[in-house]
């Protein structure tokens, strides 16, 4: 991150912003696909958070903290798109499988599938942590600092999330039954 | 493998990472395209250059202002606050100086308008009157009080994330509160332990704001409340506070008015409550 694209942005230089929304856009998409789980949803809120960032960057005041700042705005993006359409999201019916399993291809597809099941239960709040600090390799207390939220509340977030995830897993795994589950 | 394997403490974070390694790497081109089209119409918000040195305030003039509004407030049986609309539109330019002091040590502040200090939004204001002094007990939280008798009142500029849900053990809520100033509202406003008034929304300076006022009940001698990034709040048994959310560019700024209606002192609660008002409705908001 430049500090300088970032003060000329804050300035109000058009150019300046396009460049540095250039270098944080691929970073911004990747984080809210991770979080939204949809790509049309990642690139909505990535739109959404920088039209935000450019109308607020003024009022940033240390420009070297323009990244973490970013991802704050990027996850409150999140949530927005998040409580859009979170009333009229498809219902999914999740197939029970028959176990046990043999083959290493089909195990990793179900690892995602699960993993992916287990993800979507997790709140923006949870998921946000989730991905900053396993995705984007950032520690807690960067995550905390990003969000602006106390380093306690994210070390709970990623407990929680974390024992969130491992449930639903672990309610997956039981000895399923045949048939459609509602 | 099976699917114990997913879920072992030790195989677990490492399937979890490779997980969150597939996925997009990029934005498409027509996310940026539409970012850098939309910029000419839309405005920046910015401050207007408050200045940060000290400057003298305007003592007589602050004088007459706090004695009108506690007269007002006195005459209206202390509901002036929820009978009257908040300011409607951007704030007008003022010829009032505003003070920038440490409102953690500062021992007594001169009456005059103050500047809320970082991480606060910036451009966030509010005037005090004789005998207030500093009351800051973290950066996340800067007030200033008054002194009444064995009291004191006061009036705290917060960033909440979340509230408790029970203010009696200061057990979290299983879910953190969402993001909207409804949502926080309703939050403090529902907390157990708690009378609150109904939830009244307007506008300060143009920005979004809901004001209510909740008053702890004698469930449990102290009360926690709410979370700022650095402690759990609390409250004493019978205290009230005068809450006003609003959402400055983004941050939810919570203005919390602490006074006390059973004390027994020089005030009564509708001359405290007086008090509290006089600060709260002279926040303003500064750009945006």
């Amino acid at each position: 991150m430049d500090s300088e694209l970032v003060i000329r942005a804050q300035r109000g230089d058009e150019s300046a912003f396009a460049a540095l929304a250039q270098s944080a856009a691929d970073r911004l998409h990747a984080v809210a696909h991770r979080i939204l789980r949809d790509l049309e949803l990642a690139d909505d809120a990535t739109q959404q958070a920088l039209l935000a960032i450019w109308q607020t960057l003024p009022q940033l005041r240390d420009p070297e903290r323009f990244d973490a700042w970013s991802y704050r705005l990027l996850v409150r993006a999140c949530y927005a798109e998040h409580r859009r359409v979170r009333g009229r999201a498809p219902v999914r019916r999740l197939l029970a499988s028959d176990g046990p399993w043999h083959n290493d291809a089909a195990d990793l597809v179900a690892d995602r599938e699960q993993l992916e099941r287990g993800f979507q239960r997790l709140s923006i709040d949870h998921r946000a942590v989730i991905v900053l600090h396993h995705y984007l390799g950032m520690s807690l207390e960067q995550v905390a600092e990003a969000l602006g939220v106390p380093p306690g509340t994210v070390r709970s977030r990623h407990h929680h999330a974390l024992r969130g995830m491992r449930a639903a897993l672990e309610a997956d795994a039981r000895p399923p039954r045949r048939g459609v589950l509602r | 493998m099976n699917r114990q394997d997913l879920i072992d403490r030790d195989a677990f974070p490492e399937k979890l990472d490779a997980w969150l390694r597939e996925g997009s790497t990029a934005a498409p081109d027509y996310v940026l395209d539409a970012v850098l089209d939309q910029l000419p119409g839309r405005a920046q918000r910015r401050g207007r250059g408050i200045p940060l040195s000290w400057l003298a305030p305007s003592t007589a003039a602050w004088g007459a202002a706090a004695a009108a509004v506690i007269i007002i407030a006195m005459v209206a049986g202390g509901t002036a606050l929820q009978g009257a609309p908040m300011g409607a539109g951007p704030s007008e330019p003022r010829a009032t100086p505003i003070n920038a002091v440490d409102l953690a040590t500062a021992r007594s502040l001169a009456p005059g308008r103050y500047a809320v200090p970082d991480p606060l939004p910036e451009g966030l204001s509010f005037e005090v009157p004789t005998g207030w002094f500093g009351c800051t007990p973290s950066r996340y939280e800067p007030g200033v009080c008054t002194s009444l008798g064995q009291a004191e009142i006061g009036v705290s500029f917060l960033i909440v994330d979340d509230v408790v849900a029970d203010p009696c053990t200061g057990e979290l809520r299983g879910a953190p509160v969402g993001p909207g100033l409804d949502d926080l509202a309703s939050a403090i406003a529902s907390m157990p332990g708690f009378q609150a008034s109904a939830i009244e929304a307007g506008t300060v300076d143009g920005h979004d704001a809901r004001t209510f006022t909740v008053t702890a009940v004698d469930r449990c001698p102290n009360l926690t409340t709410w979370i700022t990034p650095s402690r759990t709040n609390g409250v004493a048994a019978g205290e009230a506070n005068l809450v006003r959310i609003v959402d400055v560019n983004g941050v939810r700024v919570v203005l919390a008015g602490a006074y006390h209606p059973m004390a027994v002192g020089p005030m009564d609660a509708e001359e405290q409550r007086a008090l509290i008002e006089g600060v709260v409705e002279s926040v303003r908001i500064e750009g945006g």
